[in-house]
């Protein structure tokens, strides 16, 4: 029984992490513009996803390592520099669109600009970090996060076909024009949906919570459960800005516009319930990102780690994510628009991905960590393929895309 | 017969976790010395674990700035070294019979509780 309610945790805990200012920008505009026909994109990234998750949490079970720990080891610190510096950089921006999100949503309440939010905001999430514990992170993340739902619950009232869905979901497609700001959202998506910091996070979460060999079946079902219960979510935003601004020629280019998509399904709660669910999605992955940035700080420089121990037990840890917290708040206050911020940070996502991904593949590999659990030849080929795809398309495509927006 | 393992020096040493008496973390194995001896041959003397040690390694200048920067709050005594008669486990990670608190590796820690951590709200707890 509590092994049962371990596993109903971890999926929901999942949704905290997957369904975060990302997923809800490239979401929100890929329906918008395209209708259902960017759905495949999604479908992708979390098929790659839940294989990087499940292996993540295989590799700290197995090996009692996290991967940032073992890819210092591997590869060697002077290997590791360039691909660290440009994945902390990319958490950066990511960390800043999700700022920027809870920002907005602040200011779509209030009317107070949302870079006024910018301190405020971050101070409340250093806090939240500085005295809170693992735990209370996590499930408070995950139970907050389930307001989200409220996109599904649109998609079933709006009368979203389910044939033709799925026809979208396994159908890749090219439309006849805006080819490139088409493959740009693509990327976008599949950065949003294969978010580096969820994989890292959970494997340094698999270490603070100790877990051990009996963990390898419940790993590989919250693996599964909790991305496709996320991308369910993802799908449902997708779905209802598909259904509700397509047919009235909203283009979004900001949050205050796709705001106005839960309002057929909802009426004047909509606005609320939009506003909510930005609010708590993007502070809960700002909360995982900030942790996240700070474990692979810790981890590649061999510092005493853990949100459980108190920041005078692991002062360097704690001032990692001290310092990552202030910078991402200083990039709020630039003013920049937070969801062009969400989107360019996406696809960059998708360049570094092969970055973090393929060391890590080569670990999964490697039978001095694994031992008996290496993976199968079918799951390397999976991410691999995944992975290489994506970073390809990014590479095309965000030169396009800043041409085209010209 | 015992089977005898092999060890690489670049490929299980340098780079691995270092814990001390208490598992505690105190860096990462960041360079390794070797002693030259008069008609004997070399043998591992002691490791580093530095910061400095680290950036050296990626390029000169790089190093340079690291040394700049980290004399902040650098003691005496760097880069520590760490006899290597003090390791007593290696495996995926390395124990050393010291304590932590006690070594300069310490240093940038407890230079950050002292003039940073203590003065933030819930930060002598």
């Amino acid at each position: 029984m509590k092994r049962f309610l371990g596993i109903a945790l971890g999926i929901v805990t999942s949704i905290g992490g997957f369904l975060d200012a990302g997923s809800i920008a490239t979401s929100s505009q890929a329906g918008a513009a395209f209708g259902y026909s960017l759905l495949w994109a999604l479908a992708l990234g979390t098929v790659c996803v839940i294989f990087l998750v499940e292996m993540s949490g295989r590799f700290a079970i197995a090996s009692k390592h996290t991967i940032t720990d073992a890819i210092r080891k591997r590869f060697g610190f002077p290997a590791l520099v360039v691909p660290f510096a440009l994945t902390m950089l990319v958490n950066l921006l990511v960390l800043a669109s999700e700022l920027g999100g809870v920002c907005v949503a602040l200011e779509l309440a209030t009317g107070i600009g949302f870079q006024l939010w910018a301190i405020p905001v971050a101070i409340a999430l250093w806090l939240l970090l500085w005295v809170a514990t693992f735990d209370v992170v996590e499930e408070g993340t995950a139970l907050l996060g389930l307001v989200t739902l409220c996109f599904v619950v649109a998609a079933w009232k709006l009368g979203a076909e389910p044939a033709e869905l799925a026809r979208a979901l396994v159908t890749p497609s090219l439309p006849p024009d805006e080819r490139a700001h088409y493959l740009f959202l693509a990327v976008s998506i599949v950065g949003a949906t294969i978010a580096p910091y969820l994989f890292l996070f959970y494997s340094s979460g698999a270490i603070e919570d100790r877990w051990d060999k009996s963990y390898l079946t419940p790993n590989r079902l919250i693996a599964a459960g909790g991305m496709l219960f996320g991308a369910l979510i993802s799908m449902a935003v997708l779905v209802v800005a598909a259904l509700t601004l397509k047919p009235e020629g909203i283009h979004v280019e900001s949050y205050e516009q796709a705001a106005l998509m839960l309002l057929p399904a909802f009426g004047r709660w909509g606005f609320w319930l939009f506003i909510v669910s930005l609010a708590v999605a993007c502070f809960g992955a700002a909360l995982e990102l900030s942790l996240a940035s700070a474990y692979a700080m810790a981890q590649t420089f061999g510092w005493n780690w853990g949100e459980n121990l108190r920041p005078r037990k692991a002062a360097r840890f704690s001032m990692a994510y001290t310092v990552f917290i202030a910078l991402a708040a200083l990039i709020v206050l630039t003013g920049l628009n937070p969801m062009k911020l969400t989107l360019f940070s996406m696809a960059i996502t998708a360049v570094i991905l092969p970055l973090t991904a393929m060391p890590f593949l080569i670990l999964m590999n490697d039978r001095t960590y694994m031992g008996s659990h290496v993976n199968s030849r079918f799951s390397n080929i999976v991410v691999a393929l995944i992975v290489l795809v994506a970073a390809v398309l990014a590479i095309v495509s965000i030169p396009l895309e800043i041409i085209g927006s010209r | 017969m015992k089977r005898r393992r092999l060890i690489y020096l670049v490929r299980d040493v340098l780079d691995t976790q270092v814990l001390d008496r208490k598992k505690r973390a105190i860096g990462k194995v960041d360079g390794i010395g070797l002693e030259l001896r008069d008609g004997a041959p070399p043998r591992v003397a002691y490791f580093e674990s530095d910061a400095v040690t680290a950036w050296r390694r990626f390029g000169r200048r790089s190093g340079r700035w690291a040394a700049r920067i980290a004399s902040r709050w650098r003691g005496p005594g760097h880069p520590y070294r760490f006899p290597w008669l003090r390791v007593r486990e290696l495996d995926i990670d390395m124990e050393i019979d010291v304590d932590v608190e006690r070594t300069p590796a310490f240093d940038f820690e407890r230079w950050l509780r002292e003039h940073v951590v203590r003065y933030l709200p819930g930060g002598r707890r």
